[in-house]
């Protein structure tokens, strides 16, 4: 009987594909897409990543760029994201009955018997996703999720000659590959593992993969031992598995310029916030509450942690806690050069699922938990944003998409 | 001889629930035990969902195939578009829906005595987007 292959399939630059499905005009032009609130980008083409638009980078700091380079911008459309990403997935799974989601624009399939022609099997996939959705993907094959990985990376790197499908059941191309590869672009391999791992020597990927995995399953955690295994090509991780959830998931980071308006803090915080929401729904876990700081020029370190009703990984429950945190801990005249998101109480999604599913709108489990956070910080700790702070809001995602695929007055017209 | 009779609508609007059972006159009790799967007009007008998407009709180009304004067409991307089929088209960063002609080298023909054919020659860029499967229309 043969091995079963794993496959990671990924959709390059996935929210500016979206936006160019409806937009097929914006195929050869540059497209950015910005985080909620406009605050800064989040997705891009190459072409916009060559001119060195990073995910991250504030708005208003390339706005120059923007205009010279008449590179078109989005506000984010979740709404529209979330569709493709289901059709993504069914189209996934015309090729196999064996697809597992592993975030919005990334899912592992499983091959059993296949053999010679998964090569070709794959790259019909890949030409049916781009004629069938206009989404570019790129396909790693490999005996473990942890190689699948791997030859994604080169897949997406170098994807005019591997045409993204890069397969390494080979022994030989594995090692190839691993020689070339850093320690911290392995799946699961964070920055602090990196760190201590570079302390014994370990700088390439290859050598992770010839690391005493006894010896380091003792120094870190049998994750690393899981990590090491599959390197070699035994598969530790069950289809549906993912390495490692995290016990708390944190984003923060310093400030270009100190800033001093409160209205600039939620920004930054809304941005945090959403992208450990992100990492949050990847490990497929809930979080049971937020811890909001901000560092001052002088060193003082302000914070607030508030606590859900019911465990969430709904962005808009964060965004919501971050606008009352913000008003109870910043001071006015303050200068602010660092913030950062902490969530906390980490469950997994799995066994809340049915209250998410009956729960039509997320309104109630708001207003339960609010009213956790006043009986437990005192009375109108938190009340909801001004009326002025919601219009705010509204107006900084102006340059958003139709929602092409949820709404019916928003369906593209044709004349 | 069987007949069919459908009752009221349950669940969502969309979804009525058909009974094949036979319905006559002095017996009654027979049908509830024969209630089968419910109807949807997704089910009927839609193949493919993953690869189906809607598009309002703006004009009137396309009246004589029975296309008005303000129609809602079923767009189904997955099917390659063959002679005849109706597409809708992006023809030069515009979407259009027309009868697709001789697809090896394309004619977008209207079905509106009022508008001109579009045979596509080089200058212009022509993408098939999607071919319409079906249509939906509100009567009031």
């Amino acid at each position: 009987m043969s091995k079963s292959t794993y496959a990671l399939c990924d959709v390059n630059s996935f929210y500016v594909a979206c936006e160019r499905l409806f937009r097929p005009d914006l195929q050869n032009k540059p497209v950015v897409v910005l985080s909620n609130n406009d605050g800064c980008a989040i997705a891009m083409c190459e072409y916009s990543k060559s001119l060195g638009i990073k995910i991250g980078t504030p708005h208003f700091q390339i706005k120059t760029l923007i205009k010279k380079h008449d590179i078109e911008c989005f506000s984010s459309n979740y709404g529209l994201y979330g569709d493709i990403s289901q059709r993504f997935n069914w189209v996934l799974s015309q090729f196999t009955d064996k697809v597992s989601p592993y975030s919005v624009d990334e899912s592992f399939l499983k091959f059993d018997g296949f053999t010679d022609n998964l090569i070709q099997h794959c790259k019909r996939l890949r030409k049916t996703v781009d004629e069938w959705l206009s989404l570019p993907i790129c396909i790693g094959l490999a005996p473990t999720k942890t190689l699948a990985k791997v030859a994604n990376y080169y897949a997406k790197k170098h994807q005019g000659s591997t045409q993204g499908v890069v397969d390494l059941r080979n022994e030989q191309h594995r090692e190839w590959a691993l020689r070339r590869m850093q320690v911290s672009d392995i799946w699961g391999v964070g920055r602090r593992l990196t760190q201590k791992l570079k302390l014994h020597g370990i700088i390439t990927a290859w050598d992770l993969h010839n690391a005493d995995y006894k010896t380091l399953q003792r120094m870190f955690s049998v994750n690393m031992e899981r990590t090491i295994l599959e390197l070699r090509g035994q598969p530790c991780l069950t289809f549906s598995e993912l390495p490692q959830p995290k016990q708390s998931i944190l984003n923060s980071r310093s400030f270009g310029n100190p800033i001093t308006e409160q209205s600039d803090l939620k920004e930054a915080l809304a941005y945090h916030a959403t992208r450990c929401c992100e990492k949050l729904r990847k490990q497929s876990s809930l979080a049971s509450s937020i811890q909001l700081f901000l560092y001052t020029r002088d060193g003082y370190h302000h914070g607030i942690t508030l606590p859900f009703s019911e465990p969430t990984d709904d962005t808009s429950c964060f965004l919501k806690a971050i606008n009352s945190g913000v008003q109870k801990i910043y001071k006015a005249g303050e200068v602010y050069k660092k913030a950062g998101v902490v969530l906390f109480g980490l469950v997994p999604s799995s066994g809340y699922q049915s209250d998410i599913f009956s729960n039509t709108s997320q309104r109630p489990e708001l207003m339960d938990s609010l009213d956790t956070i006043n009986k437990k910080y005192g009375q109108d700790t938190i009340k909801f944003g001004s009326l002025g702070f919601a219009k705010r809001w509204a107006m900084r995602c102006n340059a958003q998409s139709p929602h092409y695929t949820t709404r019916w007055s928003e369906i593209i017209k044709v004349s | 001889m069987s007949k069919v009779s459908i009752l009221k609508p349950q669940g969502s609007y969309s979804d009525i629930p058909l009974y094949s059972g036979r319905v006559s006159a002095g017996f009654p009790g027979v049908v509830d035990e024969h209630m089968e799967d419910t109807l949807s007009l997704d089910q009927l007008l839609i193949k493919q969902p993953a690869t189906t998407f809607f598009a309002r009709v703006e004009g009137d180009s396309m009246i004589e195939a029975g296309i008005f304004q303000g129609d809602v067409l079923v767009v189904d991307r997955s099917i390659d578009a063959k002679d005849g089929d109706i597409v809708v088209a992006l023809l030069d960063n515009e979407f259009t829906v027309k009868r697709l002609k001789n697809p090896e080298s394309p004619i977008l023909q209207s079905e509106n005595p009022n508008y001109p054919n579009i045979t596509v020659t080089g200058e212009h860029e022509l993408t098939i987007w999607g071919v319409v499967t079906g249509l939906a229309r509100s009567l009031r």
